[in-house]
């Protein structure tokens, strides 16, 4: 497993929770210090607000927050798209230049929004400055323009310094420039205008890069000139409006259910005869699983986990639903004719009466589903000791638990791969190996007789390559179908470490395969119901994919702090 | 209630004159004129006039068609959108009396209905039917302002239903009586969801409204969080002491906690009365942050308080210095 510490996922989630706050898109989230929007990850943002600046030492995260903020509040996202040029360089100084409109308009209730944009955008100025950005000539004049129009439309100077770098390209622009600075001061609360401007400007300025090309008379120093133009800034260009409404259109139908089942059902077993789902114990020794108890016993022992206080609070996470029932045996209230006797037998003292109230109740399902590939045969006493504690809070709140592992009976393949290679090696076989489900803990055993089914997971043998995306729907379609009422929450906590690796299947179907299915599996399980699926130390590939996560830290030896964490992000997760 | 009768008799107490949308509602001009009844003399069951109230326009229609040609109307909106206080408002404009329940889980049918009290009567003890709050209300001119329409229990839901149909008599079983209702009564009811009960955990303790009583509400009017305009000139007549730039900053604060309500991020929001109550707080101790911390910061939950802290720094431009300590 991997670690994504406790500090990141609570400062992504509150990121996050500001962000929609200012922008009042409630589908807002960073997963992985990417900005996503309703599963699609938003990537065109202007330079001075690229995300990777939030962890930057000399950056401003609140400017960067606020500037995207503001942006998604106060820009027409479709209207900008549509107008926005095709060439690199165009398309970047549109950008930037909406982007600078929006800030500009911030309005004053928001002084400190308005100071921290404006602290962002000196601060990357002067950062692009300091790595040598304006040395190239391209570099420069955006610098220029840039600033030229950020001055123009907030009324306010820049320091010292910078203006006198941009001092000789802004005076040699200025004719040019000066008519289209002011109709943009003009239309600055007009995007639609304000965009037909802003494109004057953009043509202006790739006019005048292709003439910088066309007058560099030797090859020699157009090669040094290249060099020069290099342009040091991370720019990925919006889709364009043609593609991107085929794309919209394109996620909208992959977002559909019955596309994603219809995928869903693409996805092949060669041959599902070899696959096995057993009580992980029931393949050990008994003599050994007594080893394997008393190793997890111990270790847990050792830990001095505070029960009481976890009990506590992982109580409150799961919707304490208040139902009406009625309280009987009252001294007021409505009278209770099963009572009535006690008029008669206890005439002094008549408790008959009930009147309605109302009860908290701990609703709540969680599955634990482990990865059991090669790769986490390392850590497996930490994920035991966790699974075990987890479960036993868990229980103790009233909130049943299933514990589920997944990997292979074998490496490379085994029988299916065999079978598939003397059949003739047909093309998209889909997939083969033994597949192998491990059930450590129903919902059903009570977590004290489950123990020794928690303690098969010390088997270093049970571990080999993982096929996740069926396991996945498998402990997904065993945590809905466990009767019960449909407004219990369901949780699947996952625990792995990357993508699904099996080498046989991955040869003969492609890199892609099972990632592939893993993917639509977890968009299947977004689209349930009361169910929500949680990533546990998923590696960095894979992580943004997952809406949900809770923190993992591989160095640390304390399962307790982990657990602490853990009922923290549970609780701060609120349904978007 | 049937035994404390006010000083004016409701029974036979009728709107005596007529005045128009546009006249007396100035706030309604983009809408069609139409006359609406009105009292002239005031009775003990009118609310007073908030001059600094701000009257939402569409709201305040709704509200008035359903006085004028008595429709039954429910105003739906989040809390501390001012809903009840807003019917209250227009009732009291017009000088028509209102009377407001509140239809917690705990109202039952015959706190509305009535019931068998025992009385003393010539020393001796008999039983007497005291009405409930609807039939008492039914046959006076008043008007019935259902809250938390959504909140209550079914069984006690069927009981209004029966109201709702337009000239619905009331049948009293216990007394083999048919009321007919007072011309000038009207009901209204003010809900936080729109029938759909708690679907995404905002509100605890509604319920999902039978689909028959929602169909008998003729309007249905929304009513949201006041323009940032509006509300500043509400928050700068209870508070004047206030700059405009100040109040400003306050309701971007307020809207932006409304936002994260929304979103599910934090579990309270600034209504309009936060506001007031951060700005009076201001007046008492001079200082902005300590009447924020008094009247909004402290009802949230410790984990939400570096959200909010955020929040104020995005307004003031200066830290919430209550939050690190």
């Amino acid at each position: 497993m991997q670690t994504e510490s406790h500090d990141e996922v609570e400062l992504q989630n509150r990121y996050g929770a500001i962000m929609r706050s200012l922008s009042g898109v409630t589908h807002l989230q960073i997963r992985d210090w990417q900005l996503f929007h309703k599963n699609l990850a938003l990537n065109a943002l202007a330079p001075h607000l690229n995300f990777n600046y939030l962890q930057a030492p000399w950056a401003h995260p609140r400017g960067v927050l606020d500037g995207v903020a503001l942006r998604l509040r106060y820009s027409d996202y479709e209207l900008h798209l549509s107008n926005s040029p095709n060439g690199l360089i165009e398309s970047l100084i549109f950008e930037v230049l909406e982007q600078i409109r929006v800030e500009s308009i911030c309005p004053s209730g928001l002084k400190g929004s308005k100071q921290n944009v404006e602290n962002q955008f000196i601060a990357w100025m002067q950062e692009f400055m300091s790595n040598g950005g304006v040395e190239g000539s391209i570099g420069l004049l955006l610098l220029s323009i840039f600033s030229t129009a950020w001055v123009k439309l907030n009324q306010r100077p820049l320091p010292q310094l910078m203006q006198d770098v941009v001092e000789a390209t802004r005076a040699g622009l200025a004719t040019e420039l000066g008519p289209h600075l002011v109709k943009l001061k003009e239309n600055q609360f007009d995007q639609a205008s304000y965009a037909k401007t802003a494109l004057e400007i953009t043509r202006l300025i790739s006019n005048l890069i292709d003439t910088e090309y066309q007058n560099v008379p030797s090859i020699r120093t157009k090669q040094k000139n290249i060099s020069n133009t290099f342009l040091k800034i991370e720019w990925i260009q919006p889709p364009s409006p043609s593609s991107s409404s085929e794309k919209g259109r394109n996620s909208s139908v992959q977002g559909s259910k019955k596309y994603l089942e219809q995928s869903l059902e693409q996805y092949k077993v060669f041959n599902s005869a070899y696959d096995i789902e057993i009580e992980a114990k029931k393949s050990i020794r008994p003599a050994q699983l007594a080893i394997y108890q008393q190793e997890l016993s111990e270790e847990v022992t050792k830990l001095n986990i505070p029960w009481g206080k976890l009990t506590r609070s992982y109580q409150h996470i799961f919707n304490t639903k208040t139902q009406k029932r009625w309280k009987t045996t009252q001294v007021e209230g409505l009278i209770d004719r099963r009572y009535l006797t006690r008029i008669a037998t206890a005439p002094l003292d008549p408790i008959l009466y009930k009147h309605p109230a109302q009860q908290m109740e701990t609703l709540g399902r969680v599955t634990l589903l482990i990865d059991c590939s090669g790769s986490m045969k390392d850590q497996r006493l930490k994920i035991a000791t966790c699974v075990d504690s987890l479960v036993r809070i868990l229980e103790q709140s009233h909130i049943q638990t299933e514990v589920l592992g997944y990997s292979t009976s074998t490496w490379q393949g085994g029988r299916p791969f065999k079978e598939w290679r003397r059949s003739g090696q047909a093309p998209n076989p889909g997939r083969l190996n033994e597949r192998a489900h491990w059930v450590f803990k129903d919902f059903r055993t009570h977590w004290r007789r489950a123990r020794p089914g928690i303690a098969a997971l010390l088997r270093p043998e049970i571990y080999a390559e993982s096929i996740d995306g069926e396991a996945v729907l498998w402990a997904a379609r065993r945590l809905q179908s466990e009767s019960g009422n449909q407004s219990l929450q369901r949780k699947l906590i996952l625990f792995s470490d990357g993508c699904p690796m099996d080498r046989a299947t991955i040869e003969a179907n492609g890199e892609r395969y099972l990632k592939d299915h893993l993917l639509q599996a977890i968009a299947w399980c977004e689209q349930q119901n009361n169910f929500e699926l949680w990533g546990c130390g998923i590696g960095e590939e894979l992580r943004p994919f997952f809406p949900h996560r809770l923190s993992w830290d591989q160095e640390s030896e304390d399962p307790s702090e982990s657990l602490m964490n853990w009922a923290k992000e549970l609780k701060n997760a609120k349904t978007r | 209630m049937a035994t404390s009768p006010p000083s004016i008799d409701l029974l036979n107490f009728q709107p005596d004159q007529m005045v128009s949308l546009h006249a007396t509602f100035p706030e309604c001009k983009g809408f069609a004129d139409f006359q609406i009844p009105a009292f002239s003399q005031k009775s003990d069951l009118v609310p007073q006039v908030d001059p600094s109230y701000q009257l939402n326009p569409q709201a305040s229609v709704a509200i008035l068609a359903g006085f004028a040609y008595n429709r039954r109307v429910m105003l739906q909106g989040m809390h501390g959108t001012g809903k009840s206080t807003h019917l209250e408002q227009v009732a009291a404009r017009l000088n028509w009396p209102c009377l407001r329940i509140n239809l917690d889980g705990q109202i039952t049918r015959m706190d509305l209905i009535g019931k068998d009290i025992i009385t003393l009567e010539d020393g001796k003890q008999v039983t007497q039917f005291q009405e409930g709050l609807i039939p008492w209300s039914l046959q006076r001119s008043i008007a019935l302002i259902l809250d938390e329409y959504d909140a209550g229990q079914a069984d006690v839901m069927f009981v209004i239903q029966r109201m709702l149909e337009r000239e619905g008599r009331l049948t009293l079983l216990d007394q083999n009586r048919v009321i007919e209702p007072n011309p000038a009564f009207r009901i209204f009811a003010t809900s936080n969801t729109v029938g759909l009960g708690n679907w995404n955990g905002m509100y605890q303790g509604t319920q999902l409204l039978n689909h028959g009583q929602m169909d008998r509400w003729d309007i249905v009017a929304a009513i949201n969080y006041l323009e940032p305009a509006e509300e500043e000139k509400i928050l700068l007549a209870k508070v004047p002491e206030l700059s405009p730039a100040t109040a400003k900053q306050m309701i971007a604060l307020a809207n932006l906690t409304r936002k994260g309500f929304e979103a599910g991020d934090i579990s309270t929001l600034m209504s309009t009365r936060t506001l007031i109550t951060w700005g009076e707080n201001w007046r008492i101790f001079k200082d902005l942050q300590l009447g924020f911390t008094l009247a909004f910061l402290n009802k949230c939950e410790s984990e939400e308080k570096p959200l909010v802290a955020e929040y104020y720094q995005r307004c003031f431009a200066t830290e919430l210095v209550a939050i690190k300590n």
